[in-house]
């Protein structure tokens, strides 16, 4: 799988050409208003893969208040999922609300995790 | 005297800077940050401001340079005491350059990360202080301290789980203290010249001017605490000393018998597990006569003797253990932190044994009252 410093890079680089950035953004705003996300209360950095040590380690070093609104969110998407239903259009999270509180961390967590893995390998 | 090699200070470098060369290949640089020990602030805040050294800063992580630092055979530590903070380094002579950078990297650019906080500095600190609280011996110290000074130089050392420290206090602390008045290095082994260059190219010219003073001292004496705990049994008492008085209490301390000066004849060498001490602080001293040993009914008659000892010290002895107090003096003496005491022949001619702090620590129902000594 891609790391996220991977696609934060490809994603800078697409804005940081004009005609790129002109047709892709509409296309990524349509993608991400039609994959229903946040019709179940979510923002797109609650369904990035948690999985694995480099994401628990990013979600552990959260503030204590956006830890709790994270939760709160997955919590209230599960109760959605289980009644089968969703979110009122006024009670779903507005695409400006929809905002990377993840990847900073995770971002942090890579590049830490990458730099060890290079010393790790160092020839000296 | 012993003959001391001399010194060179810089006046023109970013920091203070006093460094001697030295013969073989082996350099030490200490970073003294003066006033930011534990005797400033708010009590466990330095210690944990010192566990924060060598993590990442804005210019290298913190694994980095420790792997680094492996690579070229260095070691380094970052330890709090009452005055200050210092971050040490010792190294190959030909690895100047580098550690100069790295130390001033660590002093003039830290990032203090707030999980760093929480993941690292934290877990050490407390664990350091967990291991320092195992010996009764530092328990009875701390105990001294604290009767003796109150605040400054009587806060506790280390941190400790029921203080309540943010990560903001300790970042508002490291603005306040890390500042181009505060900062002095001392270095042994290396070049004068080339230490001055390394450092005004280095972080250490970009730290802020300024500095800060240290809290003004306060002494008591007549305050006694009894602490229960298993293991070793630890009586102490303790006089807080002025700064003018440091060569009086060394020929104390030498006529009574210190560990600093081994197979002396003094009377505090005849009982078992005594020991006599002046522990000196750039602003005060405490002088610290006690007795440690695992059988507390043998430490218990060992302080009253100990007492009785220090108290009938005659002035020919006094008089007598000059020399002695000399050679003490020289033997506590080390390039990096230097008092410069001077003894002389009537230096601890009017002593006498006046009210003391009092501490004893392990089995307290064996250990006496300070009004038994």
């Amino acid at each position: 799988m891609a790391s996220i410093t991977s696609i934060v890079k490809a994603s800078d680089w697409v804005l940081s050409k004009p005609v790129l950035a002109r047709a892709i953004t509409p296309l990524a705003k349509a993608f991400c208003a039609y994959a229903g996300y946040r019709e179940m209360g979510l923002k797109f950095n609650d369904i990035i893969n948690e999985e694995n040590p480099i994401s628990q380690k990013a979600i552990s070093r959260l503030p204590a208040d956006v830890s709790y609104a994270r939760n709160f969110r997955i919590i209230t998407a599960h109760q959605l999922g289980l009644s089968n239903q969703l979110l009122p259009a006024n009670k779903a999270v507005k695409p400006e609300d929809d905002t990377h509180y993840l990847i900073p961390y995770l971002l942090e967590a890579e590049k830490e995790a990458f730099e060890k893995a290079e010393l790790d390998h160092i020839q000296v | 005297m012993l003959s001391r090699i001399s010194a060179r200070a810089y006046s023109t470098a970013p920091v203070k800077l006093v460094s001697r060369d030295a013969t073989g290949n082996l350099s030490t640089l200490s970073v003294v940050v003066n006033n930011a020990g534990s005797k400033v602030g708010k009590a466990g805040v330095p210690h944990l401001l010192s566990k924060f050294g060598f993590l990442n800063n804005e210019v290298k992580s913190a694994l980095r340079f420790t792997r680094e630092a492996e690579l070229l055979g260095g070691a380094f530590s970052s330890e709090v005491t009452r005055d200050a903070i210092v971050l040490s380094a010792q190294f190959l002579k030909k690895d100047l350059p580098y550690f100069v950078e790295s130390l001033g990297n660590a002093v003039a650019k830290p990032s203090f990360r707030p999980h760093e906080f929480t993941e690292t500095v934290k877990p050490t600190a407390l664990a350091e202080s967990a291991a320092a609280h195992a010996c009764p011996e530092f328990v009875a110290l701390e105990a001294l301290h604290q009767q003796s000074f109150r605040k400054g130089l009587g806060q506790p050392l280390y941190y400790s789980a029921n203080q309540s420290v943010t990560f903001d206090d300790v970042k508002e602390f490291a603005a306040s203290a890390f500042t181009a008045g505060n900062v002095s290095i001392v270095a042994s082994g290396v070049n004068e010249a080339d230490l001055a260059e390394f450092v005004a190219e280095s972080a250490f010219a970009g730290l802020p001017a300024g500095s800060t003073s240290a809290p003004a001292v306060t002494t008591f004496t007549g305050a006694e605490t009894r602490i229960a705990s298993s293991g070793a049994s630890v009586a102490a008492f303790a006089i807080p000393v002025a700064k003018a008085d440091y060569a009086a209490y060394e020929v104390v301390a030498a006529a009574a018998g210190t560990s600093t000066l081994v197979g002396s004849a003094a009377p505090l060498s005849k009982i078992p597990g005594a020991d006599s001490k002046l522990f000196k602080y750039q602003d005060a001293g405490l002088f610290v006569v006690s007795v440690t040993g695992a059988d507390a009914h043998a430490v218990a008659s060992g302080i009253k003797a100990a007492k009785q000892a220090v108290a009938s010290l005659s002035a020919s002895a006094l008089s007598g253990a000059v020399k002695a107090a000399e050679l003490s003096v020289a033997l506590q003496d080390s390039f990096e932190f230097s008092h410069n005491i001077k003894v002389s022949a009537d230096s601890g001619k009017n002593f006498k044994l006046g009210p003391f702090n009092y501490v004893a620590v392990g089995n307290t129902d064996v250990l006496p009252y300070a009004d038994e000594l």
